[in-house]
Formats: C-alpha cells, sequence, structure tokens
C-alpha cells in the first residue's frame, strides 16, 4: 500500500499540471478574497460603499473563498491522477507493477485527498493571507486571532481533500480525460449554480438544495458565497437560504466521494486493459 | 532457475469476436521462444493475459505455476514491455522508471543501471514526448528489466528500431536466455528474430499452429530450381517432379535434390543455365503455416 502511494505522489510530481493548478487557485482565491474584502470589509464603508454586514461574516466570506471559488482545483487534480493514466495507456506499467487494482485505486484516493489538502494550504494562503492584509489595510479586525477562524481553516483543509477523493472516484468511473473535465465543468460551474440558485426560490426545493455537493461544501466550511447572497444583495433577500450543519455537509461530501469510488472501483477499474 | 510461462486452454472472447481460441504453450527457461503471427492473431491479447491486465474467458495463463496477480512483487520476477506508448509524454524517463521503481518496490539504485543498459543515460533527464520511437522501445526494455526478473515477455520490441538497434536487441535476448532467464517474445515478422530465437510459437487467428524449435519451420517440401536455353527437353527429362514455374519461366523441380536435377541434365546432354535451391527458407515455412491455416 505504502508503495502505491508513493509512486502516486512521484506520478503527480514528475508532471506539470499539479503546480500549474496550484498557482491558478492561487492567483484566483487571491483576488476574489481581496475582491470581497475590499468592498464587503471597512475599506469599501470609507470608498462610500460596503454593507452593515459583521466582521464575523465577512471574514468568514472572505476566507471561504479557497474552497467556494477553489474546489474545482483538487477535484479536477482528483480526476486527472486516474484519467491521465488511460489517456497515456500508462494504465500498463501501473498495473504491471501493482496488479492489484483495489490497492491501485486505493493509492490513488490518499494522493488525491493528500493533494487536496495540499491545495486547500494553497487556497487558504491566498484566501487568508491576502484577504486578512485588505480587511486590515481599511482598519477593520480580521480576527485571526479568533478560534472560529481558524475551526474554518481546519474545515476546509477537510473539504479540499474530500474533494480531491471525488475527483479520484469521478475520474476513475468516467476514464476518459476530456469527458470527465466537461463534466466536471458544466456540473460546478452552470449546473449547480443555477440548480442552487432555483433551489433558493422555493422552501421545499432549498431543502433539497441543501444536499448539493457546493452547498454541503460550504456547509462544511461554515460559509461560502452563495450561501451568503441574501445577505448581499438586498434584492435576494426572500430567498430561501438553508445549509445543512458543518458536520452534515461533511457527511454528504464524503458520502459522495465514497459512493464514486466504490462506483468506479466496481465498474470501470475492473475492465480489461488493453 | 527461472519460471516457465504456462498458458493453458486458453480463451478471451469478445462480444463476438474469438481473439485466442483454446491456446495452450510452455515457454522455458534458459531458451528464447518467438511468439509469432499476423497482425490481429492474438498475440499482444495472449500477452495481456500472461500479465494479468485482460481476463481470460476461460482457461488460464501462469508464470511459474501462479497468475500474475497473485505474484507480490510482480516486477521483481516478471518484466514485460508491451507498447513503445505507454509513457505519459510530460514526464522524463528517468522520472518513469523511478515511478515503477516506487511502486514496483525494486531498489533505486537499479534505475541508473538499467539506463545504462539500454543506452539511455544521455537521454534520461529529457520528456518522454521528445523521444523516437526507437527511444520509447529503449525505454520500455529498461522497464522490463528494471526488477532484475528471471522472466520476461516482449511484445514487439524491436518495432521502430534501427538496424543497429534491432543487433543490439537481438544479442540483449541471447544473452538473457544465456543467464538461464525465460524470454518470450513476439512479431509478426519472422525475419525479424530468426536469429535470435530458439523456440517458436506461432499462432493465426487465435490458435496454434506451430510449438517446437526453430529448425522445425523449414518448408516440409522444399524445392529446386533450374533453368536452361533447351527449356521443353529440360522439362521432358524431369518428367512429373517438375511441379511449376518461377515468374522468370524456370522450372520448380520437387522431391529430388539439386545433385540429382544436375546428374539428370547431365546425362540428357543438356547444359543448364541456372541450378539453386528454392530460397525460401524459415519465411517461407512461416508463411506456409499461415496459408494453410487459411484454406
Amino acid at each position: 500500500m505504502g508503495r502505491s502511494v508513493a509512486a502516486e505522489f512521484l506520478r503527480v510530481l514528475s508532471t506539470r499540471i499539479w503546480w500549474i493548478l496550484a498557482l491558478v487557485l492561487f492567483g484566483y482565491a487571491a483576488f476574489v478574497a481581496a475582491f470581497l474584502a475590499l468592498f464587503l470589509g471597512d475599506l469599501g464603508t470609507l470608498l462610500g460603499g460596503g454593507t452593515n454586514l459583521p466582521p464575523r461574516s465577512v471574514a468568514d466570506l472572505v476566507y471561504s473563498t479557497a474552497t467556494s471559488v477553489g474546489y474545482l482545483v483538487p477535484v479536477l487534480l482528483g480526476a486527472l491522477i486516474v484519467t491521465t493514466e488511460h489517456r497515456n495507456g500508462t494504465l500498463t506499467p501501473t498495473l504491471l507493477a501493482e496488479p492489484r487494482r483495489g490497492v491501485v485505486v486505493a493509492g490513488k484516493a490518499i494522493a488525491g485527498a493528500a493533494f487536496g489538502a495540499l491545495y486547500g494550504i494553497v487556497g487558504l494562503l491566498a484566501s487568508v493571507g491576502i484577504g486578512a492584509v485588505v480587511l486590515a489595510a481599511g482598519g477593520g479586525d480580521p480576527l485571526l486571532g479568533s478560534a472560529e477562524t481558524w475551526g474554518l481553516v481546519v474545515r476546509a483543509l477537510v473539504a479540499m481533500a474530500i474533494w480531491g477523493l471525488i475527483g479520484v472516484g469521478l475520474g476513475g468511473l468516467v476514464a476518459n480525460q476530456v469527458v470527465a473535465i466537461v463534466l466536471l465543468l458544466v456540473f460546478t460551474q452552470f449546473l449547480e449554480p443555477i440548480l442552487r440558485l432555483v433551489g433558493a426560490v422555493w422552501e421545499w426545493s432549498a431543502e433539497v438544495g441543501k444536499f448539493l455537493p457546493g452547498a454541503a461544501s460550504d456547509a462544511l466550511v461554515g460559509a461560502g458565497l452563495f450561501g451568503s447572497l441574501g445577505a448581499l444583495d438586498p434584492s435576494a433577500a426572500g430567498m430561501h437560504s438553508v445549509a445543512l450543519s458543518w458536520w452534515a455537509g461533511g457527511l454528504v461530501l464524503a458520502g459522495l466521494a465514497a459512493v464514486l469510488l466504490v462506483l468506479s472501483r466496481v465498474t470501470t477499474w475492473r475492465r480489461d486493459v488493453a | 532457475m527461472a519460471s516457465a510461462i504456462e498458458v493453458n486452454r486458453l480463451t478471451k472472447r469478445y462480444r463476438e469476436v474469438v481473439a485466442v481460441d483454446d491456446l495452450s504453450f510452455t515457454v522455458r527457461p534458459g531458451r528464447v521462444t518467438g511468439f509469432l503471427g499476423p497482425n490481429g492473431a492474438g498475440k499482444t491479447t495472449t500477452l495481456r493475459v500472461v500479465l494479468g491486465l485482460v481476463t481470460a474467458s476461460s482457461g488460464a495463463a501462469t508464470i511459474g505455476g501462479r497468475r500474475y496477480r497473485r505474484i507480490p512483487r510482480p516486477l521483481r520476477e516478471v518484466g514485460a514491455s508491451l507498447e513503445a506508448t505507454s509513457f505519459h509524454p510530460g514526464r522524463t524517463g528517468l522520472d518513469h522508471l523511478r515511478v515503477q521503481a516506487t511502486a514496483g518496490g525494486v531498489p533505486r539504485a537499479r534505475v541508473p543501471v538499467v539506463l545504462e543498459q539500454v543506452g539511455l543515460a544521455g537521454a534520461a533527464d529529457r520528456r518522454v514526448g521528445a523521444y523516437s520511437l526507437g527511444m520509447r522501445q529503449r525505454l520500455g526494455l529498461a522497464a522490463a528489466l528494471l526488477g532484475d526478473p528471471g522472466v520476461l515477455v516482449l511484445d514487439e520490441p524491436i518495432n521502430g528500431l534501427d538496424p543497429e538497434g534491432i543487433r543490439w536487441v537481438r544479442s540483449l535476448l541471447r544473452a538473457l536466455a544465456a543467464e538461464g532467464r525465460t524470454v518470450l517474445v513476439s512479431s509478426h515478422v519472422l525475419s525479424e528474430v530468426e536469429q535470435a530465437v530458439d523456440d517458436l510459437v506461432v499462432i493465426d487467428r487465435g490458435r496454434s499452429v506451430y510449438q517446437g524449435p526453430i529448425g522445425g519451420l523449414v518448408p516440409a517440401h522444399p524445392r529446386v530450381v533450374v533453368d536452361a536455353d533447351r527449356r521443353a527437353e529440360l522439362a521432358e527429362a524431369l518428367g512429373s517432379r517438375v511441379v511449376g514455374a518461377t515468374d522468370e519461366g524456370a522450372l520448380l523441380v520437387e522431391g529430388i535434390d539439386v545433385g540429382e536435377v544436375g546428374r539428370i541434365a547431365f546425362s540428357a546432354g543438356l547444359a543448364l543455365t541456372h541450378l539453386s535451391a528454392e530460397t525460401r527458407g524459415l519465411e517461407g515455412g512461416f508463411l506456409e503455416l499461415i496459408r494453410g491455416a487459411e484454406s
């Protein structure tokens, strides 16, 4: 098992995509966090805008951008860990070195979770690092001494690790790299946002919508862009914003990862490698 | 003593196509066994079953009595090179071998050794995407040799190599067998491996058509090519032993050797313009087998 995990780390580290994704994640999370901190923090008030959100909500919103916009990166890498092997035919040497497919899948899952957590660190360095600086620049309190802030940081790391697992499960199920990437982009960037938006219109649909993976992830972390829509935009105030408790969100997300991993193991991972 | 590869009544069916049909053969240690057949004969499918990548519909393939998937650290016992394309183009040759060594539980110190052995040490730090087909073949061989295995399974290792590379692979195969290893090497062209193999397993459309030493593959009916200016008289002298003619019109004679043909012509007072044994050799025997399987 240890050999498979070590080999999986080498596989990722010996190609370029992992650090390209890390750079993209850092830049994107830093930009969104800085933007939110600027307009929602005291600096925004100084500039004549701003909201009357309490500092706690602002900090949560700013810091959680690491996951609320960054979760696509670990899930993408997780999917690539598997689909790259199908795409380049490297599944053959992989299975020659370790023919027990369950061990290979477990190695990939562990690597996916570990890189997910690594991306969590990268994303938080951007969202907390840059976000806190911007919040403090306006004279506001970045709440870095608060236990709640560090609770969010830890839960964000857990969420990113689970997103890595989800990627490995999805990639294993789909196998085709292009299909996996398109599915991920369509679902996370288009389908789920629409479902969450529409879901928030009625009370019953909001009760269903809170189980969507992105909503569960925001629930686990404790904050997210979507859940705060009502607070950000007065016209959205009538929307039903329902969220799972953080542990229920974590269970939903972990359950999704488990289902995808098991499904992929008993279907695509069983196939002949020709 | 290295393990033998045993394929026992192996059948692989894909929906309607039978890729391998009740195939049995044994590959012995200390010899190079050529696995031959035209493209699409089922060679690669058979090798993939041997290596646990493809599941057999029925029958079994074992190495040293165990299925590949049951061997704890298979790279240390079986080295395989299947396709020259099974590499990540963005990974260096060195990193590919490092990954394989790590995954297979092979000491990292073997990596520079095999790189040197296949002559890739100078290109180890380059990405595989920049490798030529011949270099990829060498990298595949390096990966196969990584665990210093007693059994080698090589699928078309000569494809894409230059003449110097072909000579090198042939001598490598001979050297590996001389060390007592079991060497199974597939090819669709007999002449590629003819000088390197001891035994042959020839398959066509998933079925075995010949198994045995390479010497057993000579054509069953050797023929003699003979010609004279007075061709009609020569044909008359040789009588029913003439079985045909070459493209140039020379006579093809079966059942007697070159010396006997010369004596017959001499006693008939005919001056020969050509006299030779037909040079179809092993390739001829190989083609004869495959043609035989078709009819």
